[in-house]
């Protein structure tokens, strides 16, 4: 996929070509959900916030502004859909109690230290633990991470894709990746064995 | 064990290599000698290995061809000034009504008729005919759902699509400008939230059911905002579709 490209179906869809956004929506579909899957309580949000992101995009393809990053101006479309939908769904809830996803998070995981020997079960039991830590996190922090590790954005791109200053940005994952380290180490198989963990990802 | 506070900072920085090279270098300096700091990076690495990947997201079915068809469906009824979002429909519902009344009050005093409930019909000298003839004309999707003969109060039952048109023939007719102007649609502004930072900051806002701001501003500092938004490379960003309101944007209404 080159950028070339990229810019033809960009340009071709702001004049209503369908076909040329289909492209587009194609090759973000994935990152867009992955974000919105991480920003919503559940697959449906996700979908819809997701949904509702690739509609804006092509009702605001007009106005956008070519030397911005389509990937981040659609990435804060999405995020901004997440909010969006949680803000209504804020506001229709009524007192539920406690949701489920506070329960997840104080769940124990004692029992599962028997740690699998296999590297690769171990990392996606790892991985779990990962999305759970992820949604004990507050909206603004989750969506840094996620931005910073999933779509591997630099400071910059996030601050630009969040409509923060790059302080903001640093101090913000600073915080989420403190705080995802601090549940995975209360939870469980998250210690010693780290340190020996592959970095194959180190860098970017 | 806690990182040291003294490289707290540039941890995170390091391990997103946002560091310059002297920096990266005294960090590593750091690490060697000191297992906390390591910990914390070996952990944050750990968690980048095992991060879920974009590639493994398991899309909803179909999901790409609900897009395209909600897209064909939004774009139906003529992009960009449609949209599926239904708060826009109880925005522009009270608008529709002052636009009703607008064209009543004209009707009636211009031609002079008690009700205008032929509008349309026959009665094509009557500016709420050619209203609704217009939007008729121009919206294939509402063409079939809008009788001509129904009565003026009834545009406020109407859907925002159809309402839309008939205010923009409103706005065009009484002032021949608005029209023309792509940032403005019988008064009514969309603002990014940083344009509502820059240029509302002393207006107070009302939140509508839906979230979204709403200034209303008297002529003077509505006309003020307009030529402030020109005066600015801002300009370009207003969008001329309320329809397409993405998040955090804001409403300004102008004041009678």
């Amino acid at each position: 996929m080159n950028d070339l490209q990229e810019q033809n179906w960009i340009a071709a869809a702001a004049s209503g070509d369908q076909e040329a956004f289909a492209q587009l929506v194609h090759m973000y579909e994935k990152k867009v959900y992955a974000l919105t899957l991480r920003m919503c309580k559940n697959p449906e949000d996700a979908a819809e916030a997701a949904q509702e992101a690739f509609l804006s995009a092509w009702q605001a393809l007009p106005f956008f502004r070519q030397e911005a990053q389509f990937s981040t101006w659609l990435y804060r479309l999405a995020s901004n859909a997440c909010v969006d939908l949680l803000r209504r769904e804020k506001r229709h809830r009524v007192n539920a109690a406690v949701s489920l996803d506070d329960e997840d998070v104080t769940l124990d995981f004692a029992d599962d230290n028997a740690l699998q020997p296999h590297a690769e079960a171990e990392r996606s039991e790892l991985r779990a633990q990962i999305e759970e830590g992820l949604q004990s996190l507050s909206e603004e922090h989750r969506a840094v991470l996620v931005l910073r590790e999933m779509h591997q954005l630099s400071y910059d791109e996030i601050a630009d894709t969040l409509d923060l200053d790059v302080g903001t940005v640093k101090s913000r994952i600073s915080r989420a990746r403190g705080q995802l380290r601090k549940y995975l180490l209360k939870n469980g198989n998250f210690s010693p064995p780290a340190a020996s963990k592959e970095t194959e990802r180190e860098g970017r | 064990m806690n990182i040291c506070e003294n490289y707290a900072a540039l941890l995170d920085l390091y391990i997103d290599g946002e560091l310059s090279v002297a920096e990266m270098e005294d960090v590593q300096q750091h690490l060697a000698v000191c297992p906390a700091c390591q910990a914390y990076v070996d952990d944050a690495f750990a968690i980048r290995a095992a991060f879920p990947d974009v590639e493994d997201t398991v899309l909803p079915e179909d999901f790409s061809a609900g897009v395209m068809a909600a897209i064909a469906n939004a774009s139906r009824a003529a992009r960009p000034r449609r949209s599926q979002k239904r708060s826009w429909t109880r925005i522009i519902a009270p608008l529709a009504a002052c636009c009703a009344i607008v064209l009543f009050v004209q009707n009636t005093n211009g031609s002079k008729k008690d009700a205008p409930m032929a509008a349309g019909s026959s009665s094509s000298t009557t500016s709420t005919s050619v209203a609704y003839s217009a939007a008729s004309a121009s919206d294939d999707a509402m063409a079939g759902g809008m009788m001509k003969s129904e009565a003026p109060e009834s545009m406020v039952t109407m859907d925002s699509a159809m309402m839309e048109t008939a205010c923009d023939q409103k706005s065009a007719s009484s002032d021949g400008t608005a029209a023309t102007e792509p940032a403005m649609r019988g008064g009514i502004l969309c603002l990014s939230p940083e344009q509502a930072e820059a240029h509302l900051s002393g207006h107070d806002a009302v939140e509508n059911e839906d979230g979204i701001l709403c200034y209303t501003l008297s002529a003077e500092d509505y006309t003020a905002l307009l030529n402030a938004l020109e005066q600015t490379e801002d300009e370009r960003n207003v969008i001329s579709d309320t329809g397409a309101l993405p998040a955090d944007y804001v409403l300004v209404y102008q004041a009678d």
